[in-house]
């Protein structure tokens, strides 16, 4: 029971991470609490849908259309909607993003409906037991795939130039436009970014619970928005640490106490970190939200 | 020569209260279908919501983003309170609107106490959690709020004999309130606390030198902002005589958010104006079924674009 519930928590811990990445570098770039981050992931996984079930397309085209289309989507956002409330109040950058969060979720409503759909299995899920615990071989990739993933964004931040740029341009944002940088070239890279890791987790998502809907965004948004400010927002390696513990803690509530009580688990936890630690597990970056 | 407002025998804010007044009861009898007058019940309900909601937000600037979760308090203690501790007495209701503004002003209270540690986004943060936490609470408490199917069959109020039962009833019982609310800020603002919360706002250590106790001041505005809010769910209770936990959830809070902002924060008229637009706007976009929110949405974004500072944030300077 108990190592069953951790084996599913870091499945759905791993996803929180992958979604929460996207929050983190937004904000610790520009400050800015991207609401719809979670619709990006709602919109990755409908885009792979339409790939794989409406064109019957390849997996592998699926997961291309999934990586350029939820990229373009976060150019969009931002330069359509957050470029001209840069220098607006936190509060009304805060509103803005949650009306585009309405606006993401009603065009995905009309275009795919209201009805939850139903992933194509292109994978056979077949199940292992370890010791009396099932799981899946997607329950072994999840996990695997992060990982690749976070290594990957981690070698592009502090190995590359552009990560260079990205880390100038976070800690001063007029500085390095002084130096050089064209900080709404690497704003829109890090929405690109940000955008196709959700895309990808909803995919993942989608493939592992097999069906997908209209309003999946919201409360895995909301999880991994949590999760990021709990492994401390603007650093990598918190928010992947936030979305575990989200995920295990929410495993082990759905386990021991109630599933009732899941929504709250999260909220309960970060309260609990934050009065003991106000600026998160890993917080580095304190005062850019006000 | 001019002189100022206050010292006129008949002061300028006595008029604007017998204005609204009068335009209360004028607009009672103009609209006089049911669903117009619900629609406008609905804007006086909002507009109690959107005016204490401000008190954290605009006046404190604490960003607080559970309203429903205080809403929905008010709304489920005032409904047990006649179904269950005074049930069959008349004077239940009106015995419940002090408890119901004492019990929100304490969880307010309390509610503060992350915030004397808690900075901007992290206080966010933990208002949404409380939030999610009152939600999950109404949702998995069976026995006490009836779970997800909610309290039904909540009774009328009554004067005496005399039953608050129509929608026009309820309209001058919540208009009267919302006029009651929006005096009492208005003094409140112009008084020390409100003028003490507006110093923290601008400048918390500036205030602290002018000795203002800062944690107190927050303590205060929440405790007043969340005894507003659950005087528009004692209000809500009795009105639709039906509570469940999807009237209290984020979307609720994030629509009296919506209205603070888009208004102005910080006024006493922009969150006025914000209930009524986004209270009028869904029903003029009716028409347009399923594009309705879509629209919604954009008008959103567009109105934060031009205006981030909300529709009367600039007026005020």
């Amino acid at each position: 029971m108990f190592l069953q519930q951790v084996v599913n928590g870091i499945t759905t811990g791993c996803i929180y991470g992958l979604v929460a990445l996207g929050y983190t570098l937004i904000f610790g770039v520009i400050g800015l609490i991207n609401f719809a981050h979670g619709e990006v992931y709602m919109f990755g996984a409908f885009i792979a849908f339409s790939v794989l079930a409406l064109l019957g397309g390849p997996f592998s085209l699926a997961i291309v259309a999934v990586i350029i289309g939820t990229a373009l989507l976060g150019c969009l956002m931002d330069g359509l909607v957050y470029r001209p409330m840069r220098m607006a109040p936190r509060v009304s950058q805060l509103i803005t993003a949650m009306a585009v969060s309405i606006v993401l979720r009603n065009t995905a409503m009309l275009a795919w409906g209201t009805r939850t759909r139903a992933f194509p299995s292109i994978f056979p899920l077949r199940a292992m037991e370890f010791w009396g615990i099932r799981v899946t071989q997607l329950q072994l990739a999840i996990p695997v795939l992060t990982l690749l993933l976070m290594i990957g964004l981690h070698l592009l931040i502090y190995r590359t130039r552009l990560g260079k740029a990205v880390r100038a341009t976070s800690l001063d944002l007029e500085m390095a436009s002084a130096l050089g940088i064209e900080p709404n070239h690497i704003i829109a890279t890090i929405f690109a970014l940000g955008a196709s890791m959700g895309g990808l987790a909803g995919v993942l998502v989608s493939i592992f619970y097999g069906s997908l809907s209209f309003d999946m965004g919201v409360a895995v948004g909301l999880r991994a928005f949590v999760a990021c400010i709990l492994g401390g927002i603007g650093s990598i390696h918190g928010a992947m640490l936030g979305g575990l513990i989200i995920g295990l803690a929410e495993a082990m509530a759905v386990g021991y106490i109630s599933p009732g009580y899941k929504d709250a688990i999260a909220f309960l936890i970060l309260t609990l970190v934050l009065i003991a630690k106000p600026s998160g597990i890993f917080g580095v970056l304190v005062e850019k939200g006000g | 020569m001019e002189r100022a407002g206050n010292s006129l025998p008949f002061p300028r804010s006595f008029l604007v209260i017998l204005l609204l007044l009068i335009l209360v009861v004028v607009a009672a009898q103009v609209f006089t279908t049911r669903y117009s007058q619900h629609i406008l019940n609905m804007f006086g309900i909002y507009v109690i919501l959107s005016l204490g909601l401000d008190v954290a937000l605009g006046w404190t600037g604490l960003v607080h983003l559970a309203p429903a979760a205080f809403y929905g308090m008010g709304a489920y203690a005032s409904a047990l309170w006649v179904l269950r501790v005074m049930p069959g007495v008349w004077y239940g209701y009106w015995i419940s609107l002090p408890v119901v503004l004492i019990l929100n002003a304490a969880l307010g209270y309390l509610l503060a106490l992350p915030a004397l540690r808690l900075r901007g986004l992290y206080f966010a943060i933990a208002t949404l959690g409380f939030g999610e936490l009152v939600r999950s609470v109404l949702v998995n408490w069976v026995s006490l709020t009836g779970g997800p199917y909610g309290l039904k069959g909540i009774p009328r109020p009554y004067v005496g004999t005399f039953a608050i039962t129509s929608t026009s009833h309820f309209l001058y019982l919540i208009f009267a309130l919302a006029l009651a609310v929006g005096v009492v800020l208005f003094r409140l603002s112009r008084g020390p606390s409100g003028r003490a919360w507006m110093g923290i706002r601008e400048d918390e250590i500036a205030a602290t030198t002018l000795g203002i106790d800062v944690n107190r001041g927050k303590a205060e505005a929440l405790a007043v902002s969340a005894a507003i809010s659950g005087l528009a769910g004692w209000l809500f209770a009795p009105y639709v005589s039906y509570l469940s936990p999807s009237n209290f959830t984020l979307d609720e809070s994030i629509i009296i958010l919506c209205m603070v902002i888009i208004g102005g924060r910080g006024t006493i008229w922009g969150p006025v104006v914000g209930a009524a637009l986004l209270v009028l706007a869904p029903e003029l976009l009716r028409g347009l079924a399923q594009y309705r929110l879509l629209i919604y949405g954009v008008l959103l974004c567009a109105t934060m674009v031009v205006r981030p500072r909300g529709l009367l944030g600039r007026l005020r300077r």
